[in-house]
């Protein structure tokens, strides 16, 4: 089994209902969970605010506003139980050479200071491909913005388990993030594509909105003029949220390429994303949050 | 009143936002890459401090004797642009009167103070408005934070035993409202558990959230939304029987055409009239009580609210925006009229920030009637939108 999903097994069997309303014990993984290195280091990162400012950008960075607490925070109320994984999730995720093993910085050609780099594949995959972006000095922004539960649409918790699994590894690589560092965002590709909602699933999809990725005129104030994005396979199409903001990117004048992990060498084309509606915060709120992007405005039916 | 810095270094303020964003849940400290929280906390002399409770708590009153008028009335729930399906729902009334309300008042020119929306459906804001007293403390020589929001709160549901969170599961922002008040209700000894409104069934007497048995609930969830739900017959045989902070009764004072309806004959007495006229806009139906052609002539005297636009998203001020825009705006009210009001625009007066002058707005939480603190914001334009800063808000001489 992959190793960041067995991970969140054995972080969950050790979280136990003591009643029906007790809060799940955080007693995290004590009990033989390993990282990437076979250790136990990643426990030093599993409390909510560690793991966050282990992934966060570099100490001062502009990108730290974009940096997503949502996930982190769960990690201090997992009121959750272990998932399987869906049928063939993790042998997809082993057969794919970029991010089985993220040991060596990545090495592509286009990368360079003014260049911010776009993951947008599966939550546990997007973590370890963006650890070998870590690796060679860029500075990471996580957009995790759900939270687990056992009847989930998406399952967020196999993401917490990767940021927990290879911790050790942004852990070494972190003295290389600078403040002036190229962006690389982690996006969870499953934020709009879990299971349709059916009665008693909880609706935990998300969008990508304009607190989560920034606009021009920031971006050029970083010296951003080129943004890459990283999709799971040749066939897969933009999400809508992420094509809308980079359409209106493209529009401001920054090149647009795409890649993905079928291209052994992340070699990039250009794309011309076609415009449509991105979310914006003004239809949310931080006092209420009542606007109806989300594709439904609850959870389940019956 | 005036505002003073908090005079903490970068690496305090920054510990500070960590622990707002970690121990009180705040996890949309940022908005479009700014941070939403002023260094400074606005000081309310103790007069001021005193008047604008006792409006607040007056509203309350007004709103409460209102509310129960117009829930028997189905002419003026049309008036008000509820959805109908909500009607037997509020003509049942709620089975306990729990209130979680904040009224947003305004300075004006001539030394008073005006009204320009309650939130008495859903209000938020608990983070920081209980977490950034806590984490500052007395640091503002006489000035003290004053209120206590989480004891009020606290107060309110200790009738009950289990309490389940309802609320939109996709929308971190709102978790955040509902963890934190977890957290007060479990140090307070309740079990809470959280989940969807379209989770609550009914069977043998108990309510269920999502399978776990509750006696009460905490409301994140807009009343108006409640018949989308898929379940909603089965929250219309339940009804307001839920012990609900807030009951969907709220829903009533919640939409901004009650601003108009008041001002119905025999509604309110000469003396609760003088009052809301004191410290609320005029406010008429717009295209019935304010014709288009006047609003169209006298952009700058108006401002153009939808009935449950929140965080002013659907607020149009006319003074404020481009002639296309009013004119766009007069267009969609000429389609649907009936969900729109005209509201006279009132003076704001703007004070002296750090980041230059702002538009302060002194946000009132009362709990079942009484003050319990305070949620300010404040704004480069006389407009409260999510663009809004918080603000902290110390009293001197309470």
């Amino acid at each position: 089994m992959w190793r960041p999903l067995s991970l969140i097994l054995e972080i969950f069997t050790h979280l136990r209902y003591r009643s029906r309303f007790e809060r799940l014990v955080p007693a995290i993984g004590t009990l033989g969970a390993v990282d990437v290195r076979g250790g136990d280091t990643w426990t030093r990162y599993a409390t909510p605010r560690s793991l966050f400012e282990l992934w966060a950008p570099a100490f001062d960075s502009p990108y730290e506003p974009y940096h997503c607490v949502t996930l982190f925070a769960a990690l201090g109320h997992a009121r959750t139980k272990p998932h399987p994984p869906p049928p063939g999730v993790v042998e997809r995720i082993e057969d794919r050479p970029l991010i089985k093993v993220p040991d060596q910085p990545i090495e592509v050609h286009w990368l360079n200071q003014s260049t911010m780099v776009i993951i947008d594949i599966f939550g546990p995959a997007a973590v370890s491909l963006g650890v070998r972006f870590i690796q060679r000095g860029c500075q990471p922004v996580c957009t995790f913005d759900n939270w687990p539960h056992p009847r989930g649409v998406g399952k967020p918790e196999f993401t917490l388990a990767a940021l927990l699994y290879y911790s050790p590894l942004v852990a070494d690589a972190r003295e290389l993030i600078k403040v002036d560092s190229p962006p690389v965002w982690l996006c969870d590709a499953s934020r709009l594509v879990g299971r349709r909602p059916s009665p008693g699933n909880f609706d935990n999809r998300y969008y990508l909105d304009d607190t989560l990725l920034p606009g021009s005129n920031f971006l050029k104030a970083q010296g951003i003029d080129r943004l890459v994005i990283i999709l799971g396979n040749k066939s897969r199409k933009l999400a809508p949220d992420v094509e809308a903001w980079l359409a209106d990117r493209a529009r401001d004048g920054f090149e647009v390429f795409s890649t993905h992990l079928d291209e052994p060498a992340l070699d990039v084309q250009p794309i011309r994303p076609v415009r449509g509606h991105f979310p914006r915060i003004g239809s949310r709120s931080a006092a209420g949050g009542f606007g109806s992007l989300v594709p439904e405005p609850s959870s389940s039916g019956g | 009143m005036h505002a003073t810095s908090w005079g903490l270094e970068l690496p305090e303020r920054r510990e500070l936002m960590r622990e707002l964003q970690f121990r009180y849940h705040k996890w949309d400290l940022y908005a479009c890459g700014h941070e939403g929280i002023l260094p400074e906390t606005l000081v309310l002399p103790g007069e001021v401090h005193r008047e604008v409770i006792q409006i607040s708590e007056r509203f309350g009153q007004i709103l409460t004797k209102l509310e129960a008028i117009v829930a028997r009335t189905p002419r003026l729930l049309d008036r008000l642009g509820i959805p109908r399906e909500m009607y037997p729902i509020l003509r049942a009334g709620p089975a306990h009167e729990l209130q979680l309300a904040r009224y947003d008042l305004h300075p004006t020119p001539e030394g008073g103070w005006m009204l320009s929306e309650f939130n008495e459906d859903v209000p938020g804001g608990f983070n920081e408005a209980v977490g950034l007293p806590e984490l500052l403390g007395e640091r503002f020589g006489r000035a003290r934070f004053v209120g206590d929001l989480r004891g009020a709160v606290v107060e309110a549901m200790s009738p009950f035993g289990p309490v389940g969170s309802i609320f939109a599961t996709g929308y971190s922002e709102d978790l955040q409202h509902c963890l934190i008040i977890e957290d007060w209700l479990e140090a307070a000894g309740h079990p809470t558990c959280r989940g969807s409104p379209a989770h609550v069934r009914r069977s043998w007497g108990t309510v269920k959230l999502d399978g776990t048995p509750i006696e009460a609930a905490f409301r994140y969830y807009p009343g108006e939304w409640f018949p989308r739900l898929p379940n909603f017959d089965g929250w219309r045989r339940l009804g307001d029987k839920l012990p609900m902070l807030n009951p969907l009764r709220r829903l009533i004072r919640q939409s901004k055409l009650l601003f108009s309806v008041w001002r119905e004959e025999g509604l309110l007495s000469a003396e609760e009239l003088a009052f809301v006229d004191r410290h609320a806009p005029w406010t008429g139906e717009a295209g019935r009580d304010v014709s288009l052609e006047q609003l169209r002539d006298e952009p700058e005297a108006w401002v153009l609210k939808q009935a449950f636009g929140r965080m002013g998203d659907s607020v149009v001020i006319g003074a404020l925006v481009s002639p296309k825009t009013w004119s766009e705006t007069l267009k969609e009210v000429k389609l649907d009229p009936s969900g729109w009001l005209a509201q006279r625009r009132f003076g704001h007066v703007p004070m002296p920030f750090q980041l230059g002058p702002l538009y302060p707005a002194v946000g009132v939480y009362l709990v079942n009637g009484s003050f319990a603190g305070y949620y300010s914001r404040a704004a480069p334009k006389p407009l409260l939108t999510h663009e809004a800063l918080h603000v902290a808000t110390a009293v001197v001489d309470p």
